[in-house]
């Protein structure tokens, strides 16, 4: 587990401050109350390799609430596939004209998989890795209830081991990254 | 996975190659380091782990791979030629965004300690180096004094049941024989020589690249009640043609998936 990636948080600073030099001139300012539920499929890389999130939230004004389910995909940074964890989003949306918003997402992710080891059968235990995240990114939209996002991260992780043959749980923290593709789609 | 053959009564041990395996994006950490032959036992639950061991000037036990300090560590030079306070002062190398600054060379006596205290003891491989090139017109010395040193620290540590010492010399281990008439050894590269060795000497096993293995040849040293240990694997192919040719060991960079795999009806 690696140090505070600096560059990549220097980069999201900067890339920030560019948007909002952009966009503030074009700004349209929204007074009256928008309220709508809306849901999404999010593929997304991040320290348990490449996961897919269904998701549902609630966008009020400028803040938005996200919970859903994290399925990992790929096995690239995670010992094994197909766990099924919960996820849960607050976002905050800073800039925004008629087609395009920059926002920033605070996220949680976490996924329970179950140690293994051939001397021994690990029946109810649950090793687990949970991630915090900040993403800044970009909310394009597409064709009336339907946009895309795009946001790239950073924050930091927590995984839970268990070594069984001791019965002891160790913890490791460290940071990681997170880079979300998202589809999604205005319910009501 | 269908039935394995072989002296273990069909489970093959996974051991951890200089820990928890090479570096790479599901391994951040060096090897033969603390926090990678801790990991493989401890969080990954091996069977078991190698790790390389040298000595150095001062005689004692270091875990490191490579010939030369410079390639993986901020340090330079033979192991050899440097105490061994010095030597766990070296930091490994920062690759990217792989960043190893707080990791330093250790003793095997570290590790020892470390697993002495388990309940139920781990395997630890010693794959012993002694460097040609470092050790010039000293290698007969360095080559006792490491022999020596590996059976005190066994001794100290009760470690005969669950130190395995690995070679490509078979001179090596017949004089680690001789101080040592009940310790584990194996013999490291081809099989094809290596069997008729290990079956004169009575050595415990035969290790080697897997790549290079068949199972026949596995199949003819089990049945002169040698074992056999197969690496140089980290991806699911690599695993799964090691595994069908029914070793006892498997040393693997990939703990999880070779542990994914075999547990697998």
């Amino acid at each position: 587990m690696n140090k505070i990636p600096y560059k990549l948080v220097s980069l999201l600073i900067m890339y920030t401050i560019m948007n909002f030099t952009l966009l503030k001139s074009q700004e349209i300012n929204t007074p009256k109350t928008e309220k709508y539920i809306f849901a999404g499929l999010v593929p997304n890389l991040s320290h348990t390799g490449l996961n897919s999130s269904a998701i549902v939230g609630l966008q009020v004004n400028r803040l938005q609430f996200t919970a859903g389910l994290k399925y990992v995909i790929s096995d690239s940074f995670f010992p094994g596939i197909g766990q099924i964890g919960p996820e849960f989003g607050v976002g905050y949306t800073f800039l925004k004209n008629n087609k395009v918003e920059f926002f920033g997402l605070l996220t949680f992710q976490a996924s329970f998989y179950k140690p293994l080891a051939t001397f021994k059968e690990a029946k109810n235990k649950r090793n687990s890795v949970h991630e915090y995240t900040y993403s800044y990114g970009i909310k394009i939209k597409l064709i009336n209830r339907l946009w895309m996002e795009n946001s790239f991260g950073f924050g930091g992780v927590l995984s839970r081991n268990h070594d069984l043959q001791e019965n002891n749980v160790s913890y490791s923290y460290g940071t990681t990254g997170l880079i979300r593709i998202g589809l999604f789609y205005r319910l009501f | 996975m269908s039935e394995i053959n072989n002296l273990n009564n069909g489970v093959i041990y996974i051991v951890g190659h200089g820990g928890a395996g090479f570096v790479s994006l599901d391994n951040k950490l060096p090897i033969n380091s603390f926090k990678s032959v801790t990991k493989a036992i401890e969080k990954q639950n091996a069977d078991g782990v190698e790790v390389d061991v040298q000595m150095s000037a001062d005689n004692q036990l270091m875990l490191f791979h490579d010939d030369l300090l410079e390639t993986a560590t901020y340090c330079s030079g033979c192991i050899s030629a440097i105490s061994a306070e010095e030597l766990e002062e070296c930091q490994y190398k920062s690759y990217g965004t792989l960043n190893f600054s707080k990791e330093k060379l250790i003793t095997l006596d570290v590790i020892m300690s470390r697993f002495s205290q388990r309940k139920v003891k781990p395997m630890v491989f010693l794959d012993t180096k002694t460097i040609a090139n470092c050790t010039e017109n000293n290698y007969n010395i360095v080559e006792k004094n490491m022999i020596e040193k590996i059976d005190l620290i066994i001794k100290k540590y009760n470690a005969q049941s669950w130190v395995h010492v690995m070679s490509g010399s078979e001179d090596f281990l017949l004089k680690m024989q001789q101080l040592n008439p009940g310790i584990k050894l194996w013999i490291d590269g081809d099989f094809n020589t290596n069997i008729p060795i290990a079956n004169a000497h009575n050595f415990y096993g035969v290790s080697g690249n897997s790549s290079a293995v068949t199972s026949e040849q596995i199949s003819f040293a089990h049945s002169n009640g040698i074992y056999a240990l197969l690496f140089g694997f980290k991806a699911q192919a690599g695993i799964l043609s090691a595994i069908k040719k029914n070793p006892d060991y498997l040393q693997t960079d990939n703990i999880i998936l070779t542990q994914q795999i075999l547990l697998q009806d």
